[in-house]
């Protein structure tokens, strides 16, 4: 009866029109995540065209003013070698959300990898896979990320990869067990039953249902990936000099030059506290979305909106074809 | 409850064993221009074939491997290539310092998070539930070296204190003690704060809901005691967990907040052994750290079966 009577709640992706539905939803529904959404969409503007709004170049010295508090021709002032901090910062977006976003996908990449490869196959495999990954989550990890950064030396790629290897292993027991919730579904059995190999069930079954638990992870990690960029480029490994990142911007030489200045210690820390506010908010909001939903009027008000929007798009297309013709 | 103890045991060797054969490959994984710059830049030996036997690189992986978890076992992880002084030594004297870091910020952290977190869901939606939860997120998103640097930054403006160079010990002295390690753990434990504090709150609110709680309400009790003797504690077991996973994060955040406030803790000394390619040192601190994470793991997973029936008999 208890069976009969149980709802299993899905995952609103696989619905038609699920991303229209799950950003109408998230702006309905969740104001701070919505306002953290458009924080990270800033600084992603500002990223792009940051050549075209910073008022001096990153690594333009002015000698001839250094260390000059915040004021008319210095926005945000000078640091000890006469550079301006608002176009550092301005440029420092950039490094701050690419490494951020990039070592975001390689994390979604690899929990995804090695959970399916670990709970679709299952058995000795499995457990001796899954002992590593605990060893692995026992690792200190700004250390083993400071080890990374030495041993494949200094750049943005080898951060962007030292980053995502470490935070995507942990990730992957999140989607392993997903993949083993998906494994006992009649369906899956259906399609092995009808003759199916191993790479036609993950691709046709497993993938699209670990699909939202990969968006779920990328969003947690998405914050925590700019805060860890942030502090080993504080500790002097990670992006290397002539790009500008916030973290370096307040560590290194900078604590000796910051007790006679100290703005240069605020308007880094201030942005990157606002990027990883924003990641984080809009990461819960997405989660609280995109996880099993609750039936209720909210999320069928919204398929519709997402429907008519999508409607709306159909038409236009149709009528742009025709025109065409 | 005993079977469960043993299974946990009996997975922990494993875990040790991978945990050792990962702290060991570290040295195994230096590339060659590294070993060359450890040699021109420190010169640790006289020539690369020198170095590579002072490292213990010229022997078949394998001997190297059992000999060095042999060695290990009898609690001789080396000698650091920089100071010549016993690594174990280096490490135990360091552990102690950031294990008391680590242990005050835990304190901060549950005692600030929770009461907070308890009171926010008690009055849910309120102002102070509000304030109380934008404080936690604020206190989540700030980078901890950026209030670290502030702190000492503003500080040693206004109010003419910079960090001690020497620290006094605890046994010596344990008021000056406290007094030199309040504002790092405070500045570390403050992020652990915001989650507990949000985590806590989430759990109060789905405990509250239930209909254990609806029934004492009915019977009369007061809200103190509804809240402290039945709410609280089924409430907080999850959170236990999370602080036993938000542990190893402890251990490794520290190294920001020493090296801010010069404190002569284990991740500082990760951090100078790294810079100085002392790679043995590095290795051994690995394994240390790694060992205890997986030792207090197993404390809070062994006091978290021991708190929630439902898991002891399954």
């Amino acid at each position: 009866m208890a069976e009969k009577n149980r709802k299993i709640e899905q995952s609103i992706v696989g619905h038609k029109h699920w991303f229209i539905e799950a950003i109408i939803r998230l702006v309905q529904e969740k104001h701070l995540a919505t306002f953290g959404a458009i924080i990270i969409l800033l600084m992603g503007f500002v990223a792009i065209f940051g050549d075209l709004i910073a008022p001096y170049g990153m690594n333009e010295t002015h000698f001839e003013a250094v260390l000059q508090p915040p004021g008319a021709s210095w926005l945000l002032g000078t640091d000890s070698l006469g550079r301006d901090i608002l176009s550092r910062c301005i440029i420092g977006t950039r490094i701050t959300l690419f490494v951020g976003l990039g070592a975001t996908a390689l994390v979604a990449m690899i929990a995804v990898s090695i959970g399916i490869v670990s709970g679709y196959i299952g058995g000795r495999f499995d457990i001796f896979l899954q002992r590593f990954v605990d060893a692995w989550m026992c690792l200190p990890p700004l250390i083993i990320l400071l080890i990374m950064s030495a041993i494949l030396g200094p750049s943005m790629l080898n951060a962007i990869v030292a980053i995502g290897v470490l935070l995507g292993i942990p990730d992957s027991r999140i989607v392993r067990s997903q993949v083993l919730m998906v494994k006992e579904e009649q369906y899956v059995q259906a399609a092995v039953a009808c003759g199916c190999n191993d790479l036609q069930v993950i691709i046709m079954h497993i993938v699209p249902n670990v699909v939202p638990t990969a968006i779920i992870v990328a969003t947690m990690e998405f914050g925590y990936c700019i805060l860890i960029e942030a502090t080993i480029s504080f500790l002097g490994f990670g992006v290397p000099p002539p790009y500008p990142t916030w973290g370096g911007m307040l560590g290194g030489t900078s604590l000796y030059h910051m007790t006679s200045a100290p703005w240069l210690s605020v308007w880094p820390g201030l942005l990157l506290a606002a990027a990883v506010f924003g990641a984080n908010m809009f990461g819960d909001g997405i989660r609280d979305i995109l996880d099993p939903q609750l039936r209720g009027s909210g999320s069928a008000r919204s398929a519709l909106k997402a429907a008519r929007i999508k409607g709306i798009f159909w038409r236009l297309k149709t009528i742009l074809k025709k025109k065409e013709n | 409850m005993r079977a469960y103890v043993i299974k946990r045991l009996l997975i922990l060797i494993p875990t040790i064993l991978i945990l050792s054969m990962l702290a060991f490959s570290i040295i195994r994984l230096i590339p060659g221009s590294a070993v060359e710059l450890m040699l021109e830049e420190h010169g640790y030996a006289e020539n690369i074939a020198e170095l590579k036997h002072v490292l213990g690189l010229d022997k078949p992986i394998f001997t190297q491997y059992i000999d060095w978890l042999w060695r290990a076992l009898h609690a001789d992880l080396g000698v650091s290539l920089w100071s010549k002084l016993s690594i174990i030594q280096l490490g135990w004297a360091a552990f102690l310092v950031t294990f008391e870091l680590s242990v005050l910020a835990l304190f901060f952290s549950i005692f600030f998070g929770i009461p907070l977190g308890v009171f926010s869901a008690v009055r849910q939606d309120t102002i102070v539930d509000y304030l109380a939860r934008s404080v936690a997120i604020a206190s989540l998103s700030a980078p901890t070296f950026w209030l670290g640097t502030l702190c000492v930054v503003f500080f040693s403006i206004y109010l003419k204190w910079t960090p001690p160079p020497i620290l006094t010990s605890f046994f010596h002295d344990p008021l000056t003690n406290l007094s030199q390690y309040i504002i790092p753990s405070v500045i570390l434990g403050l992020v652990f704060a915001g989650s507990t504090m949000r985590m806590s709150r989430t759990m109060m609110l789905e405990v509250m809901r239930q209909d254990y709680i609806r029934t004492a309400w009915a019977k009369g009790l007061r809200e103190g005691i509804i809240v402290s003797r039945h709410a609280m504690r089924n409430a907080l077991i999850p959170v236990i967990s999370v602080i036993g996973i938000n542990f190893p994060k402890l251990l490794g955040g520290a190294v920001v907040v020493e090296s801010i406030f010069n404190l002569p803790g284990i991740g500082r000394l990760a951090l100078n052994s790294l810079n100085n390619r002392d790679y043995p040192l590095v290795s051994g601190i690995v394994l240390f750290l790694g060992v205890i994470v997986v030792f207090v793991n197993l404390i809070v997973d062994i006091s978290y079966s021991y708190l929630d029936p439902k898991i002891r008999y399954r």
